[in-house]
C-alpha cells in the first residue's frame, strides 16, 4: 500500500518565493548593495554569495491579533518548584510582563527573536542589482557597423581560384577518386587479357610436347600481348593529377560581432599617489571591469603604470609599486598606442582606456597629452579620466574637459572618499542623466 | 545481537530496499497491534533543502508563490544555519494518498521512526479524527492546491506579480478571520471549481447589483438603511463576506479570496487539534518501535538512538528555563495518550475516582476513542489527570494588570486539579483563536463603509489592527470602521476603485 518516491533531484521550489521576496523589497536590497559597494572590496565580494539584512519590519504581515500586556489573562506553566496557592510574584520592573501575554499563541510565533532575515544574493544577481539601470555609454555603438567586423570565412571548395588558395588535400583526393575510376574499367580488362595470354602459353607448351602445330596460338599470343602493351600504356597515361582535380578553398566576407574587449588600466604611480589614491583607482578600475565584463564574451586588461616614464606591469605590480620622480602622462598614453597596435588592433577589439591620476602633470607634457589623445580617441569605445585626492581641478583635467567638448566618449569625474566610487560611477553610467562632462 | 539475523538492518544507513521492508512491517505492527486505519502512503525523499521548502509554505506540497513564503524560508534557513534549529524530522499532508516526507540526511532509524509517527501516527488521526472528516477533504486538497496554484499562476501573468501580492497581501492579513468556524465546508474539487468559478462570476455580478442598487433619495436612504440593514446577521467570515459583497472587486481578485480562504479553511483543524495530533503520532511510534525491537527486527543500538530523538522531541522544559517556548504539543500530548493507556492498565484509586474507563482492559478501544471524538481543548478537558498535572508540575498565573504582582491560583495538588485543566483548556482554546471580529453592518445608501465590530472583551492590538484594516479598506473599496469596544478605528479607501 506504500509508494516510495524519490524527489531529491526535483530541486527547491523556493525560488519563485526568493523571486518575489527580492521584488519585495528591491529598494533595500538595491540601497544595501549599494552600501557593499561603496565599502568593501568588490573582490571579495564576488567570491562569496552576499546576504543582504532585510528589517522584517519591512516584510510585516498584520493581522488582527490581541495585545495581552495591559490585560488580565491567567496562564498554566510547567515546572513549578516551590509556588503554593495563593504566592505573589512581584512583576518585573518596567511595565512590560514580557512574554506574559503568551495566551496568545499567535505572539509567540511571530516573536521569533530576529527582527532581520537574510537575503541571499548570488554573485550574478548582486552585480545586476548593482549595475541594474546602468549603461554603458557606448557613443559609437550607434553605428552598427562598427561593432560589426568583416571577416574573411571559409565557405566551401570551388574549382577556381589563384593557386595561393590551392587545398591540397581535396584536390589530390579528387585526383584519386578519378584515377580510381578511369583505372578500374582497364585493370579488369588488362587482368582478363594476362589471364588469355597464360592459357595461351600454357596450350603452346603442351602442344609443343606432343609436336603439334601451334602457329595459329602464337599468332593469338601476339595480338594478346599488343593489346596488353597497349592498355598498360593507356594505364599509365591516366594524368596523376589533371587539371579538372584542382580544388580551391572558397573563402567569403561574412560580418561578425566583435564580442572581445580590452581595458587599458593607465595609473600614476609617482610618489604623490598614495594607498588611499591607488584604493580609489583600484575600485574605479575593478567596478570598470565587472560592468564591461557584462557586455562581453572576453575582456583583457593591460595595466600600464606610469611615473616619468611608462611601462607595462602585472596587477601586483600596477596596484603594489610606489615609485618616485616626476610625472608624465604622455608616455603612458604612447605605450597604449604602441600595445594597441601591437595586440589590439581597434577593428578587432571593443578598446577602453580608463586613466587616474591625481593630475600632477609636467606642464609642457599636456601638450603631447592633447596630440596623444586626440589620436587614440577615434579607435576607443570610452576613455575615462579619474582624478583622485585634489582640492582644485588640475590642468590636466581642464584639458581633458576641453577634449570632451568634442569627443563625448571621453568621461571624466573626480573621487576623494572611498564612498564617492559608486556614486560617481553611476553618475557616469546612467543614461542621458548627469554625465559630469564640464 | 544473537538474533541479529532477524534484523532488518545493522548499520544505519538508509536504503529505499530498507524503507520498503521497514514500511512493510510497521504495516504489519500498526494493523495488528493497534488497529490503525490509514490512507495509503506515498513516502518521498527529499533534501534538506527541500524540507526548508516545505516548512517555508506550511508543508503543503505546491502553493502559489508569494514573499512571504520566501520570507519564512529565509528566517528558517537563517535559524537552520546557525544551529538554532533542528529541522524537524518529519512533515505530513493530509490527503489521501498520504504524502510523508522523509529526509535523506536521515539515518535508517531516523526514517524507521518517522514512517512510525508520520506516515501511520499522522496519517490515522487524519483519516479518522471527526474534526479532520469534517473539515478537510483529503480527497481533493492536491487537486485544488494545483488549482490555486495555476489560477494565481494566470493571475500574474495577466495582471501583474505587484497586483496579484497586493491582493494575497490582504486575503493574508484576514487569513484567521476567513474561517468557517460553525459551518462544514463543501468538498474541493478542481473540476468542479473551475465550473463553478464561471457560474459565480457572473452571479456575484447579479447579486452584487442587487445589494447596490441605484442610490434613492437621500431622506429615502435614512429610511431604508434603518429597515433593511445588510448583512442581517454579524458574519465572522471577513474574507467570505468581502469576496461575495465587495461593491467593486474585480472577479478575478474574489476569486484569489476564495482560494487562500480555501486554504485557510483546510489548515484549520490543524492548529485546533496539534497536541492530540502530535501526541497520538508519538504514542505510535513509541509503542511501533518497541514492537520492532521486541520482535528483533531492530538491535539495541537502533533503540538507543531512538530513545535520544524521542526525549529530545518530547520533553518539557519549566517556565523559568531558557529553552522554555510554552507548552511542548508533543510532550504534553503524548503523556495523555500514554497516561490513558495507564488508567486503562494500571490504575490508581485517584484514576478510578477521575475517570470512567479506568481499568477498562481494551485500552486501545479507548486511545482510539480518545484520538476520533476530540480536538485539543476538549481532549485536555477530558484526559489531564492530576498524574500527568503532577509530572508536567503544573500551575497557575493570574495577571492583574493593576496589581504589582502576579498571583498563583493554583497548583498540582487537590485543590488545583480542576481548576488547573479548566484554566489549560481554556488557554488552548483561546490560543487558537483569533480576535472575533465581525460584520456589523454595510452603509448601502451612502458613503458605503463597512462596519466592523470587536465581538470578545479581549483588548485589541491596535497598530496591528490599523494595517489590518488598511488591508480591509484596500479590499473593500470604500472606509472601513472598527468598532473595537474603547475605540472606533477607520481605515480610508486610498485609492477609489474605478
Amino acid at each position: 500500500m506504500s509508494v516510495i518516491i524519490d524527489r531529491r533531484n526535483l530541486g527547491t521550489r523556493s525560488s519563485a518565493n526568493q523571486d518575489r521576496l527580492q521584488r519585495r523589497v528591491r529598494g533595500r536590497v538595491k540601497a544595501a548593495v549599494e552600501k557593499l559597494a561603496r565599502r568593501r572590496s568588490l573582490g571579495d565580494m564576488l567570491d562569496t554569495e552576499q546576504p543582504i539584512a532585510i528589517p522584517t519590519k519591512d516584510l510585516h504581515e498584520p493581522s488582527f491579533r490581541r495585545d495581552m500586556r495591559d490585560a488580565a489573562w491567567e496562564q498554566v506553566l510547567p515546572g513549578n518548584k516551590e509556588f503554593r496557592r495563593g504566592d505573589r510574584i512581584s512583576k518585573p520592573h518596567g511595565g512590560d510582563t514580557g512574554d506574559g501575554g503568551g495566551s496568545d499563541g499567535a505572539g509567540a510565533s511571530d516573536g521569533l527573536g530576529d527582527d532581520e532575515i537574510a537575503i541571499v544574493l548570488s554573485a550574478d544577481e548582486f552585480l545586476s542589482v548593482l549595475f541594474e539601470g546602468l549603461e554603458l555609454p557606448n557613443l559609437r555603438q550607434t553605428r552598427t557597423e562598427d561593432i560589426q567586423l568583416d571577416q574573411w570565412r571559409r565557405a566551401g571548395f570551388v574549382k577556381e581560384g589563384s593557386p595561393s588558395r590551392m587545398h591540397i588535400g581535396r584536390t589530390m583526393r579528387t585526383a584519386r577518386a578519378r584515377r580510381m575510376a578511369l583505372r578500374s574499367r582497364k585493370k579488369g580488362e588488362l587482368e582478363e587479357l594476362v589471364r588469355q595470354a597464360e592459357t595461351l602459353e600454357e596450350e603452346i607448351r603442351i602442344r609443343q610436347g606432343y609436336g603439334e602445330d601451334t602457329s595459329i596460338e602464337r599468332f593469338r599470343l601476339d595480338e594478346i600481348r599488343e593489346e596488353i602493351r597497349v592498355l598498360e600504356r593507356k594505364i599509365k597515361a591516366i594524368p596523376f593529377i589533371d587539371e579538372s582535380d584542382l580544388r580551391f578553398a572558397h573563402i567569403d566576407q561574412q560580418p561578425r560581432p566583435v564580442t572581445s574587449a580590452v581595458i587599458f588600466c593607465v595609473m600614476d604611480v609617482s610618489g604623490s599617489m598614495g594607498d588611499i589614491e591607488k584604493d580609489l583607482a583600484k575600485r574605479f578600475f575593478l567596478l570598470l571591469y565587472l560592468f564591461i565584463h557584462r557586455q562581453y564574451r572576453s575582456v583583457d586588461i593591460v595595466f600600464i603604470k606610469h611615473h616619468g616614464e611608462a611601462a607595462e606591469c602585472t596587477e601586483q605590480e600596477f596596484f603594489g609599486a610606489k615609485e618616485g620622480g616626476g610625472t608624465l602622462v604622455s608616455p603612458a598614453l604612447e605605450l597604449v598606442e604602441e600595445i594597441m597596435a601591437d595586440r589590439y588592433p581597434a577593428e578587432h577589439w571593443n578598446i577602453y582606456l580608463a586613466q587616474a591620476s591625481d593630475g600632477d602633470n609636467a606642464q609642457d607634457d599636456n601638450r603631447l597629452v592633447q596630440e596623444r589623445a586626440l589620436a587614440l580617441l577615434p579607435h576607443l569605445r570610452n576613455m575615462f579620466y579619474l582624478e583622485v585626492n585634489q582640492d582644485q581641478e588640475s590642468a590636466l583635467l581642464r584639458l581633458y574637459k576641453s577634449i570632451a567638448q568634442d569627443f563625448p566618449e571621453l568621461m571624466i569625474a573626480r573621487a576623494r572618499r572611498t564612498e564617492d566610487i559608486y556614486p560617481l560611477f553611476r553618475a557616469l553610467f546612467t543614461p542621458r542623466a548627469g554625465v559630469p562632462h564640464g | 545481537m544473537a538474533e541479529s539475523d532477524t534484523l532488518l538492518f545493522t548499520d544505519n544507513e538508509w536504503t529505499f530496499e530498507r524503507i520498503a521492508v521497514v514500511t512493510e512491517r510497521i504495516a504489519e505492527i500498526a494493523e495488528s497491534e493497534l488497529a490503525l486505519d490509514t490512507y495509503p502512503n506515498q513516502l518521498e525523499v527529499i533534501t534538506a533543502e527541500q524540507m526548508l521548502d516545505a516548512y517555508a509554505s506550511t508543508g503543503l506540497p505546491m502553493y502559489y508563490p508569494h514573499w512571504s513564503f520566501g520570507k519564512q524560508r529565509a528566517i528558517e534557513t537563517g535559524q537552520y544555519r546557525r544551529g538554532e534549529m533542528g529541522l524537524a524530522y518529519e512533515l505530513v499532508i493530509n490527503s489521501n494518498p498520504c504524502i510523508s516526507y522523509l529526509m535523506e540526511e536521515n539515518t535508517m532509524v531516523m526514517q524507521t521512526l518517522v514512517i512510525a509517527h508520520a506516515a501511520f501516527g499522522h496519517n490515522a488521526f487524519f483519516k479518522n479524527n471527526t474534526f479532520f472528516q469534517q473539515w478537510t477533504d483529503a480527497e481533493g486538497i492536491l487537486d485544488y492546491l494545483e488549482f490555486g496554484k495555476s489560477y494565481i499562476a494566470h493571475c500574474e501573468e495577466q495582471y501583474g506579480i505587484d497586483a496579484v501580492s497586493d491582493v494575497i497581501d490582504a486575503a493574508h492579513a484576514l487569513n484567521r478571520n476567513g474561517i468557517d468556524r460553525a459551518r462544514r465546508p463543501h468538498k474541493l474539487s478542481t473540476r468542479e471549481e473551475d465550473r463553478q468559478r464561471r457560474e459565480r462570476a457572473e452571479f456575484i455580478e447579479q447579486h452584487l447589483s442587487e445589494i447596490w442598487r441605484t442610490v434613492p433619495g437621500a431622506a429615502e436612504a435614512a429610511i431604508t438603511a434603518q429597515e433593511d440593514r445588510f448583512p442581517g446577521e454579524p458574519q465572522e467570515n471577513l474574507i467570505y463576506f468581502i469576496e461575495k459583497n465587495a461593491p467593486t472587486l474585480e472577479t478575478w481578485k474574489r476569486e484569489i479570496l476564495r482560494i487562500v480562504r480555501k486554504i485557510a479553511q483546510y489548515l484549520y483543524p490543524q492548529g485546533q487539534t496539534k497536541i492530540m495530533n502530535e501526541g497520538f503520532a508519538c504514542f505510535v511510534h513509541y509503542h511501533v518501535m518497541h514492537s520492532l525491537h521486541a520482535r528483533g527486527l531492530i538491535g539495541d543500538g537502533a533503540l538507543l538512538e531512538f530513545y535520544a530523538s524521542h526525549t529530545a522531541v518530547t520533553f518539557q522544559p519549566d517556565f523559568d528555563s531558557r529553552r522554555y517556548s510554552g507548552m511542548n504539543p508533543y510532550a504534553l500530548g503524548f503523556a495523555i495518550f500514554q497516561d490513558i493507556k495507564r488508567v486503562c492498565l494500571n490504575p490508581a484509586d485517584e484514576d478510578r475516582r477521575w475517570f470512567a474507563f479506568a481499568g477498562d482492559p481494551d485500552w486501545l478501544k479507548q486511545i482510539h476513542f480518545a484520538m476520533r471524538e476530540f480536538r485539543d481543548e476538549s481532549f485536555v478537558l477530558q484526559y489531564l489527570s492530576p498524574k500527568v498535572m503532577r509530572d508536567l508540575h503544573l500551575f497557575a498565573l493570574a495577571n492583574d494588570p493593576k496589581a504589582d504582582a502576579f498571583e498563583v491560583t493554583a497548583v498540582h495538588d487537590d485543590q488545583g486539579y480542576q481548576y488547573l485543566r479548566s484554566a489549560l483548556a481554556r488557554q488552548i482554546a483561546e490560543s487558537a483563536r483569533s480576535p472575533d471580529i465581525e460584520v456589523v453592518a454595510v452603509n448601502r445608501w451612502g458613503d458605503r463603509h463597512l462596519h466592523l465590530k470587536k465581538m470578545d472583551s479581549y483588548p485589541l492590538d491596535q497598530a496591528e489592527a490599523k494595517r489590518t484594516l488598511d488591508h480591509v479598506a484596500r479590499l473593500w473599496g470604500y472606509d472601513v470602521h472598527l468598532d473595537a469596544g474603547d475605540v472606533v478605528m477607520i481605515a480610508r479607501a486610498k485609492a477609489s476603485p474605478p
